[in-house]
């Protein structure tokens, strides 16, 4: 739900008004509204969960709603249901909901709550004041949270007035390893890294960053480049000093692969080598034709594009050079089609916020959640702009509607993204391009960047939300910044990328600085379409047959089967030529390595296979086969 | 290929693979199931013209099969499983399951991962999920002679998926392709190792999910004995003859052989029961008909699962998307029908017994209605499955492994 209307006028007890607590007050609480004091508790106490009496039948006869997502549903079952028998006005300290939470009757989830804590006081208090559901208005503002040494406090805006609501808030954190929040906001640093405790209180999430460094922390080195200055403050933040760039061999592999998904020719590493501009050759390599076929098969999976008809469109796209804007319009107004099959308008809405926008709406199908912005009415409205048209009662076709669980039509209604201009778009793909919301810069962005560097900063890559924040802002909005400076261009963007030093790192991090950190290059294998295409780049033909998927039926393919043994024991390959031309055993060897790998043998390698490729052709052919189905040659370094 | 071990292991967390306790009863020790064999006949398979036989419905019902009485007080089946009826008191018949998914995507979903399908998530099957830490070097999951769809790992990682053998079993020529050290690959492989043993050290990174299936596949290749249980042609002619010389009767041997050494889900799928046309003459005719197929494999599996000593921890469910329209239709076929299906569930952990029955055409079940996600349950608590047990997608999501609601069928498991 968007953030005007979570500041729904709430309602407090005139008494509880003035009892708020103040920060830095700690005076005792009085709390008399059902949503803003009673509802927090319970889903923090877990008695909301799914596993309790938020089930789909609740437990022992008492059934709240899942996370507390329908309140009215709960005050009734809470106040109403069984005439009223869970609480008792005159006497709260014997009301059975009190009596079960702290254990003194009977109950299949134990003692829950702590005895004389806020939430104690709290529920007494509310059922002493009769259990109201609602008092006078009060408006909400924000949540922050501060951190005051090893406690972080989650503050609200109440009618302008900040109020500690910490021990209200549900509190998490985005790397264990890193930092541990317990439910009572006290903070535990575990270990290097950078993470976020987030806090979440009614509808409001809030975060804060936790920097944990792996030593002491460095003076950052000036850059032109947006990113790099980026990520060096990233880096010294984390007390972490750059490490030495690649070789120009591995940087050139590394361009190779991810742009025309197959490593570089030996020619190709001699022009690199000679002249390492990286900027010249995104713009070289970006006219093959091999460019588009892969980036046409990422933007395929990206916007989740079924068919081939659909893909052979992406395809011809990029070799147009269209940007990524006007690609996401393609997608976002039915011409590349992405959701046709789906019959369902709620699927539709679901694939193409996840695809365009890497917004996750599904759980918002079925319940509210707490670690979602997203609340059913969002989901339903939304939905309601994707229903298929349907018939006319006149004849012909008409706009479809969809309705709600009364039978209501739904009146469609966008996703409440901050900084909308356009709430009133009248397509998807206008609301999609809006750049007020920036959402399609930071999702496409962020995408690129995890295809590139093996992670986005936003990861899961198609995930963005208040609760799962960027590893590092200044880093997601260069990129941001970048995209729309260059108005989404798909050949700027990974040069952007591509020309910052973070792209150069090597595969292990300095100093033993391993984790998510992107101090590193990840290494990654390539996917099967990738390891196919640098195969037959290599052997200058086809491999025979299509792979297994499942693992240990592709590992047995490639070792017994005649994937590549065949195609190298047909003759006539690229690794044929190398064996005929060079003319002693170690230039056979460099010739090989260098045809495979991009890179000459390391000594351990020339002692151990030079013997090998001084026997005849089918010892080398062997060896060449050992290199294409080994580690090195599979992987992205 | 992104296996991350450890985030899975901890949703796995809560699944016992230690072996179950073995109950000693007089007589024959008694077990749990420890392995699964799933018989899927895919296309969905008709219960009237099999296991829910209404002799006395009207011909346009019974069709023109005919029936015969089993062993089982008041239970008739197909004419065309003479073998089953006679064996049917060791079986658990259920006769009343009921669901809404006519089609058979959907149908193929909720049978074989015992959730309803959703847009968002693919389920695992059950295969996917249990017996994968055995170490052994064989496979913990293999489907005979191909996978269906829905019967992969879902949204759990890909090692999850079945290894799939290919081929015809059923072919006096059959081999699973891939299985043995080739002579002429040998010095390939040896270099191979040699090289990634060299890179292991020059700190790129260090273990590989890939590795480790290297490292499997080497030892399979390389492991004449656990290769030998993919060697159909090393079984006695006698018991060959017994499950059939034909594509179900060989994959179920196949099956047997595997559970016997130590393979922890089987998934036969026997594929063509999709009869909208002329369904007795697709049933009762052919190379083998399909009938008869079906009556020797299960025989032959009912009694190799009474007699042999290494098939006794085995479970063995035979299923299928949906039932079939009880009323034939102007082609002489039956439709899809989710209303009303059989299953047969037999061997360890399984109490021999009917549950449940349909109307008297067939169309609803009369007493004892059960989901699919009931059977799904069932099998749960049959293998000694935690029921609780927790699933968590790649993005970290909780997902029970049994649906909300589902209550395994006490009447068929055996205390």
């Amino acid at each position: 739900m968007n953030r005007a209307a979570v500041a729904f006028a709430v309602a407090v007890a005139a008494a509880a008004a003035s009892a708020w607590r103040e920060s830095p007050d700690r005076a005792a609480p009085a709390a008399h509204d059902f949503r803003v004091d009673v509802l927090p508790h319970l889903q923090r106490l877990g008695c909301s969960s799914a596993y309790c009496h938020g089930s789909a039948t609740g437990q022992g006869g008492f059934k709240l709603s899942l996370f507390g997502s329908d309140p009215v549903a709960d005050y009734a079952a809470i106040v109403t249901e069984f005439g009223g028998r869970r609480i008792d006005r005159n006497a709260p300290d014997t009301s059975l909901i009190v009596q079960k939470a702290l254990g003194k009757l009977d109950h299949g989830g134990g003692r829950r709550l702590p005895r004389d804590g806020e939430a104690h006081a709290t529920l007494r208090a509310w059922i002493a004041a009769a259990a109201p559901w609602r008092g006078p208005d009060v408006t909400l503002g924000g949540l922050v949270v501060r951190r005051e040494a090893d406690r972080l406090l989650a503050i609200a805006t109440v009618d302008g007035r900040e109020v500690d609501v910490t021990e209200r808030a549900l509190f998490s954190t985005s790397h264990a390893g890193v930092v541990e929040v317990a439910p009572s906001g006290a903070v535990r640093e575990i270990g290097p890294g950078r993470a976020h405790a987030i806090a979440r209180w009614l509808d409001f999430t809030a975060t804060i960053e936790v920097l944990v460094p792996f030593g002491a922390t460095r003076a950052t080195p000036a850059s032109t480049h947006a990113l790099d200055a980026a990520w060096h403050q990233h880096a010294s933040d984390l007390g972490v000093a750059p490490a030495s760039p690649v070789s120009t061999a591995v940087l050139a592999r590394r361009l190779h692969l991810d742009l025309l998904g197959r490593p570089p020719t030996p020619q190709e590493l001699r022009d690199f080598a000679a002249k390492p501009q990286i900027a010249d050759t995104v713009r070289h390599l970006t006219t093959h034709a091999a460019f588009a076929e892969v980036w046409g098969e990422h933007l395929a999976r990206w916007f989740d594009v079924p068919t081939e008809g659909g893909r052979r469109q992406l395809v011809a796209a990029v070799r147009r050079g269209d940007s990524l804007r006007t690609i996401a319009r393609q997608v976002a107004d039915g011409t590349v089609p992405a959701w046709v099959g789906r019959a369902d308008p709620r699927d539709r809405a679901e694939h193409a916020a996840r695809a365009l926008l890497g917004v996750r709406i599904g759980c918002a199908r079925c319940h509210d959640h707490p670690d979602d912005r997203w609340r059913r009415g969002d989901h339903l409205a939304f939905s309601a702009a994707f229903a298929p048209p349907r018939a006319a009662p006149g004849g012909g076709m008409t706009t479809g509607v969809l309705f709600d669980d009364a039978g209501q039509v739904v009146a469609p209604r966008w996703l409440a993204l901050p900084g909308t201009r356009h709430a009133g778009a009248a397509t998807f793909a206008e609301f999609v391009l809006d750049d007020g919301h920036q959402q399609l810069a930071r999702h496409l962005a962020n995408r690129l960047f995890a295809e590139l560097l093996g992670r986005g900063l936003v990861e899961p890559a198609d995930d963005h939300r208040p609760s799962n924040p960027a590893l590092h802002a200044g880093m997601l909005a260069a990129l941001v910044d970048e995209f729309v400076r260059s108005e989404g261009a798909l050949a700027g963007l990974l040069t952007f990328v591509m020309t910052s030093s973070l792209y150069a790192l090597p595969t292990v991090a300095p100093e033993d600085a391993s984790g998510p950190w992107l101090l590193a290059n990840a290494v990654r294998e390539h996917r099967d379409t990738t390891f196919a295409r640098a195969l037959r780049a290599v052997l200058g033909r086809d491999p025979s047959g299509e792979l297994p998927n499942e693992p240990l039926a592709r590992e047995l393919a490639l070792r017994n089967g005649d994937f590549v043994h065949d195609a190298l024991a047909r003759g006539g390959t690229t690794i044929d030529a190398l064996f005929d031309f060079a003319s002693t055993p170690r230039e056979r060897l460099d010739a090989l390595w260098n045809t495979v790998l991009s890179r000459l043998p390391r000594d351990d390698e020339v002692n151990a296979f030079l013997p090998a490729v001084s026997a005849d052709l089918a010892a080398f052919r062997d060896l060449a086969c050992a290199l294409l189905l080994g580690r090195e040659f599979g992987e992205r370094r | 290929m992104n296996f991350d071990r450890r985030t899975f292991l901890q949703g796995l967390s809560a699944l016992p693979f230690a072996l179950p306790q073995i109950a000693t009863l007089a007589g024959r020790p008694r077990r749990r199931a420890r392995s699964l064999l799933l018989l899927w006949l895919d296309g969905g398979m008709s219960h009237l013209d099999t296991f829910d036989a209404k002799p006395e419905a009207p011909p346009e019902v019974r069709g023109d099969l005919g029936s015969v009485r089993s062993v089982v007080d008041g239970v008739f089946v197909s004419a065309h499983l003479p073998q089953l009826a006679k064996r049917l008191d060791r079986c658990a018949l259920l006769r009343s399951i009921t669901h809404g998914e006519g089609n058979h995507d959907r149908g193929a979903h909720l049978l074989l991962t015992g959730h309803r399908p959703s847009p968002v998530l693919v389920m695992p099957a059950l295969g996917a999920v249990f017996g994968h830490d055995s170490g052994s070097a064989l496979p913990a999951y293999v489907a005979i002679p191909e996978s269906v769809d829905y019967a992969g790992s879902g949204f759990l990682p890909r090692p999850r998926s079945p290894f799939v053998t290919g081929g015809d079993p059923g072919r006096t020529d059959f081999a699973v392709r891939h299985l043995h050290d080739d002579a002429r690959r040998a010095r390939a492989d040896a270099l191979r190792a040699q090289l990634d043993g060299l890179d292991a050290k020059h700190g790129t990174g260090g273990q590989r999910a890939r590795d480790r299936f290297v490292e499997r596949a080497r030892n399979l290749s390389a492991d004449a004995e656990a290769r030998t249980a993919f060697e159909l042609a090393a079984e006695p002619a006698e018991r060959r003859e017994r499950y059939g010389r034909h594509r179900l009767g060989q994959s179920s041997l196949l099956a047997a052989r595997l559970l016997e050494r130590g393979v922890r889900t089987v998934l036969v799928t026997d594929k063509g029961w999709d009869h909208h046309d002329r369904i007795h003459t697709a049933l009762t005719y052919g190379f083998p008909p399909k009938l008869v197929a079906l009556d020797q494999a299960l025989a032959a599996l009912l009694d190799d699962l009474r007699d042999r000593d290494g098939l006794q921890d085995v479970v063995v469910c035979v299923a299928s998307e949906f039932g079939r329209t009880p009323r034939l239709n102007p082609a002489g076929g039956r439709d899809h029908w989710p209303r009303a299906q059989s299953v047969l569930l037999f061997g360890a952990g399984i109490q021999p017994t009917v549950v449940g029955t349909t109307d008297a055409r067939g169309e609803e079940p009369r007493e004892r209605p059960l989901s699919p996600e009931d059977l799904f349950a069932t099998l749960v608590a049959a293998l000694g499955l935690d029921p609780e047990t927790t699933l968590r997608t790649a993005d970290g999501r909780p997902v029970r492994l049994i649906a909300p609601g589902a209550v395994p069928v006490r009447e068929v498991l055996s205390s």
